[in-house]
């Protein structure tokens, strides 16, 4: 198929537009500022909006990673940075509403501030770097009852109040709460080496402490490996649980009863615990990024997730030229996970940036004005408002406006018009080849 | 222009099946512009009309082709050397294309593809309406610009009748009256008065009334 | 036609059921083979003659797969799609296809499976409905 049409293939032309080198950024969490500073530290201009009234994003809760580096300093580091550098202007309180114009020249409209005041902004490059939310689940009495917390809270409870941690003797940790189920069958990916980080803080803190995690499958990936046999080796107790068969939690006073099958025993267990902490991950914020997909008609996975170009050519880029997305917003991902990908959308829109105009491609659409009857079918139906009858009378479309969606090449009635890349004669030679073979 | 319509494929078929071979002809003029008869139109009729009569067993050679004008001889003569072979022409061109047609080929079959409609104005894109009858004497410049003739159902000239109510016409909701249409343009154009004057009895003869007509521009004719 | 297996041609739209299928493979998601995908950059941009063709040419069915309501990446191709394939589809009928063998989907490029299951769903409607009367005239 793809050969019979490759056969009719014509020598195309790249289509051109100057570009804006000015750079939206969206979202104000660790992937927003460090694709901001890398490409404001080139000299482009980036405007950094950020829909809450301070700029960090979720990390703002995380205070160690797995490799007990401190994150606090590190976000304070970034946020400084970001606000007294000169080529990035910080728009905190912005709510993008609007979103026209073309590949290298877009125009976004944002309702700022309390007032809503509207501002708009020219750009030729836009990184959604919107991020994720906890999930906001409520499972296992995780809002009745005080003993149960997220890993996120717990791990607050650990940096914050650690007098608290050393009164508890059993923790049990509850994985893929929320997640890897009908309604959201995304693995968070973070939550098992967020729960081995806070079993280990625990044990620092309070070594005789005895910690459960239940779980459906241990995914510490790479080097997080190390980590785990660390909690192993260190006491703490991994029990499988299966789908099926979940453990259940009975509130008792200030503590909580969990009760877990034992695979290798093959009974029930119950567990007093002084805290139960549940691994409820990530998922996408659905009303802001449903929100933006739209205005920036870009696609979601399933899960609401924004969705690459191509999972492994083009990872970072978004299917509009010019936009790229950079961490939780594109999945669940560890902090610096977050970075390098914030940093590889740097690159890639310098890559962009650095010439002085935009290659949209060759996909445009191009009359023959020897067999066009002027009929304004084209003229009428093209979304962009771009064919017009020239002096000459005849039809005409400017290819470096022409998006290339070709309905002007499907509703002409002369057949006077050819999409290039996609003309008639590539798709019949493959519906030809098709029943070639099938015929045959 | 001129609008037309295709025929049902089932009418098309009786008038093609006898044939081995026939040339489908369209028309890059008005019914290319109301997507009656364009090269698009001509290439879904021909793979519709091939499969209907493979379905019925028999087999037919379309050769496909669109003319500038199928109403201009010279345009019509470019056929002479494709035409060699073909048993019939399924023209896809206005009853005009079509006699014009069947004038140059004496001796092939000419059949219409379509039904030729009305002369009409594009409303918007997918739309035509009737606009023109071609009466011969055209009185827009008394009627506010907007034709009795061609838009009452009874091609009243002075005035509407019984059957117009708030500004429709009796025949159905989704007309307008067009005396209503005219009161309002002649007012909005301070010309109530012209609304008055009667017009006499049409003299239809400049209609086609006394058989058909022709224009001659006697500097032009050779 | 013993062991029918019918001919699909899935006109695909590049902006979502384009990568809904590539989605699909990464989520080794299987789909019938039966179906052949031809990639257009907008559902809009299907062509009637195209669809009327791929009949011709003995396809037991097709489908142009466009972006969700409200989704398209050009305003409104899959709108104007939808209103082409209600068109053709009586023009079908009129040659004397079944009109059921044509059909209009839409689906978001993050859906890989809905488009392994409509890519299934189709299938087996059109398996059902057995091949198509062109098929068969032109196998006689």
């Amino acid at each position: 198929m793809a050969v019979a049409s490759v056969i009719k293939a014509q020598p195309l032309v790249d289509q051109t537009l100057p570009i804006n080198k000015n750079i939206l950024v969206v979202g104000g969490g660790i992937s927003g500022m460090t694709s901001a500073l890398r490409l404001a530290d080139q000299g482009f201009q980036v405007y950094l909006a950020e829909k809450s009234n301070e700029l960090g994003g979720v990390a703002k809760n995380i205070f160690k990673t797995l490799e007990g580096d401190d994150v606090q300093p590190f976000i304070a580091g970034l946020i400084s940075q970001v606000k007294e550098h000169e080529y990035i202007q910080v728009i905190t309180g912005a709510i993008i509403v609007d979103h026209s114009g073309m590949p290298g020249m877009f125009k976004t409209g944002m309702q700022i501030g309390p007032q809503m005041f509207y501002r708009q902004i020219n750009h030729g490059v836009t990184v959604l770097a919107t991020g994720a939310i906890p999930n906001p689940t409520k499972e296992y009495a995780l809002e009745s009852c005080k003993a149960v917390r997220t890993q996120l809270e717990t791990h607050k409870v650990i940096a914050k109040t650690p007098d608290t941690v050393k009164e508890w003797d059993n923790i049990v940790m509850i994985q893929c709460v929320g997640s890897r189920t009908a309604d959201n069958p995304n693995c968070s990916r973070i939550c098992c080496q967020t729960a081995i980080k806070n079993a280990l803080a625990i044990l620092e803190i309070n070594p005789k402490a005895r910690i459960f995690v239940l779980y459906r499958d241990m995914r510490t990936y790479g080097f997080q490996e190390e980590y785990y046999q660390k909690a192993r080796e260190k006491g703490v107790i991994f029990v499988k649980y299966s789908q099926d068969t979940p453990p259940t939690v009975k509130p008792e006073g200030e503590q909580v009863e969990v009760t877990f099958t034992d695979a290798i025993l093959g009974q029930k267990i119950t567990v007093t615990a002084d805290s139960l902490c549940l691994s409820t991950g990530l998922i996408a914020d659905n009303d802001s990024s449903e929100e933006l997909a739209m205005i920036f008609k870009l696609p979601r996975t399933a899960d609401g997730y924004f969705l690459e170009d191509h999972v492994k050519l083009r990872p970072v880029d978004l299917p509009v030229p010019g936009f790229f997305v950079a961490g939780t917003a594109h999945s669940p991902k560890l902090i610096k996970e977050s970075i390098s990908q914030a940093n590889a959308v740097a690159a890639r829109a310098q890559t962009m940036l650095a010439r002085d105009s935009i290659n949209l491609g060759a996909a445009a659409a191009r009359v023959d004005s020897k067999l066009c009857a002027s009929c304004l079918i084209c003229v009428r139906t093209c979304p962009f408002d771009v064919p017009f009858i020239n002096a000459d009378g005849y039809s005409e479309i400017d290819p470096a406006k022409c998006h290339g969606c070709g309905m002007c090449v499907s509703e002409c009635p002369a057949k006077a018009i050819q999409l290039m890349q996609f003309e008639d004669d590539k798709i019949l030679a493959q519906l030809e080849e098709i029943f070639e073979k099938v015929n045959a | 222009m001129i609008t037309a319509e295709r025929k049902p494929l089932d009418e098309l078929i009786e008038y093609v099946k006898p044939f081995k071979r026939i040339l489908l002809l369209g028309c890059n003029e008005c019914v290319t512009v109301c997507a009656a008869g364009g090269r698009k139109e001509v290439g879904l009729l021909a793979s519709g009309l091939q499969m209907a009569l493979l379905k019925s067993g028999s087999n037919i050679e379309i050769q496909q082709h669109t003319l500038e004008r199928q109403c201009d001889p010279e345009y019509v003569e470019e056929l002479v050397p494709m035409i060699d072979g073909t048993e019939a022409i399924l023209s896809m061109a206005c009853g005009c294309g079509v006699q014009q047609l069947a004038m140059r080929f004496k001796n092939l079959p000419v059949f219409p593809a379509l039904n030729t409609k009305f002369m009409g104005a594009s409303e918007r894109q997918g739309v035509w309406a009737e606009r023109c009858q071609g009466c011969g004497d055209c009185v827009l410049g008394i009627t506010g610009g907007i034709c009795p003739i061609a838009r009452c159902a009874k091609q009243l000239m002075n005035g509407p009748c019984g059957g117009s109510t708030t500004g429709k016409c009796e025949i159905s909701e989704d007309v307008d009256c067009v005396w209503q249409l005219i009161w309002d343009r002649l007012k909005s154009l301070g010309q109530e008065d012209r609304y008055v004057d009667i017009m006499p009895a049409k003299d239809w003869r400049s209609g086609g009334g006394s058989g058909p007509r022709k224009i001659i521009r006697e500097d032009l004719a050779e | 036609m013993e062991n029918f297996e019918p001919v699909i041609i899935a006109f695909c739209c590049h902006y979502c059921a384009y990568t809904a299928a590539d989605m699909a493979g990464s989520q080794r998601l299987p789909y019938p083979a039966n179906v052949k995908i031809i990639r257009i950059p907008c559902s809009g941009k299907v062509d009637a003659l195209h669809i009327i063709k791929a009949f011709e040419n003995g396809a037991d069915g097709v489908y142009v797969a466009g972006c969700l309501e409200g989704d398209c990446h050009f305003k409104n191709g899959n709108e104007k799609a939808a209103r082409r394939i209600t068109y053709v589809r009586n023009y079908l009928e009129e040659i004397g296809i079944e009109s059921e063998r044509l059909m209009m989907v839409t689906m978001s490029a993050g859906m890989g499976y809905r488009f392994a299951q409509t890519a299934t769903e189709i299938t087996e409607k059109i398996r059902k409905l057995g091949p198509s009367p062109i098929k068969i005239a032109i196998a006689q």
